[in-house]
């Protein structure tokens, strides 16, 4: 029979994983207090549910990021949250120190903050919760088709925005922040 | 950074995962999940000492229940005992009662401690 995920192992884990499942939380509900509580949650769930776990500590981050993923999205349907609208506003919360080397990863969020709130949901689905398409439609009461079409025009809208922020002198030199 | 990724699906995939890989969690946060689970724990340890508590009286009081019983095993196994082998009827069902309670006691330890604050499930 195999053996559960013992207490110190499992809180060893979840301490390199709080952090970014926390802010996968956030991207998803959109305030802290909801990505708290979505956080609390999880962890509750997965230590009630560690027998299930298969594969030990390699797929403990897959593991609890899918539990997190449910959470959140049963949280955003109990609470009916819209995912946040200012990128500054989640950039502030988040504290994030903007360095030349971070630029691509803060000018993504701030680029997927700019488009509409129904393309960022299906976005950060999509690419944080590494959710498939049948399962995104699902999570959010939408056809397949709509995912699909959401998805294309985000990457089409992403693309250009990127093209002109090259054209601004903010590509290969790097994101300034405001 | 290209100026158009040539992969956009990729490029997306690994910049916002590493976005969300530069997340940090404050410390009382982080020690409060620490605490809540090592609670959580805690909690499970107590009520499989009790199960087997209730479990191990169980088992006395069932042996107890065969050594008065009218059982041809316990009759054969007691022979030669001293002890008085026709039963009181009353204090054999007495003493089911207790068995059954005793049981219903470890059942209700074990549901106790696997009650956890589970969310509506997502489809």
């Amino acid at each position: 029979m195999k053996k559960a995920l013992a207490e110190d192992e499992f809180l060893r884990l979840l301490k390199i994983e709080e952090g970014k499942l926390y802010r996968i939380a956030l991207a998803i509900l959109g305030n802290e207090q909801d990505a708290w509580d979505a956080l609390q949650q999880t962890a509750e769930k997965a230590w009630g549910k560690r027998n299930t776990l298969k594969g030990g500590s390699n797929v403990f981050p897959a593991w609890i990021k899918k539990i997190l993923i449910n959470q959140s999205l049963n949280l955003l349907k109990a609470r009916q949250r819209q995912i946040p609208t200012d990128a500054q506003e989640i950039i502030d919360i988040l504290d994030l120190p903007i360095t030349e080397n971070e630029s691509d990863i803060n000018l993504i969020w701030e680029l997927v903050q700019e488009l509409g709130a129904e393309h960022r949901k299906v976005i950060v689905l999509r690419y944080l919760g590494d959710l498939s398409l049948r399962e995104i439609a699902g999570g959010l009461n939408i056809s397949l088709g709509t995912v699909k079409s959401r998805l294309n025009t985000a990457h089409t809208r992403l693309r250009q925005k990127l093209q002109d922020r090259h054209l601004k002198g903010v590509g290969e030199n790097g994101y300034r922040a405001p | 950074m290209a100026t158009e990724p040539r992969n956009m699906d990729l490029w997306m995939e690994t910049t916002l995962n590493s976005w969300a890989e530069q997340g940090r969690l404050s410390a009382d946060k982080s020690m409060h999940l620490q605490s809540m689970i090592a609670e959580h724990a805690h909690q499970e340890r107590k009520n499989r000492i009790s199960r087997m508590i209730y479990r191990l009286v169980a088992t006395i009081i069932a042996y107890l229940w065969l050594l008065f019983a009218r059982s041809p095993v316990a009759a054969a196994a007691y022979k030669s005992s001293p002890l008085e082998t026709s039963p009181d009827l009353s204090i054999g069902a007495v003493i089911l009662l207790a068995i059954l309670l005793v049981w219903g006691l470890a059942y209700g330890v074990k549901s106790q401690g696997s009650n956890l604050n589970l969310e509506v499930k997502y489809e």
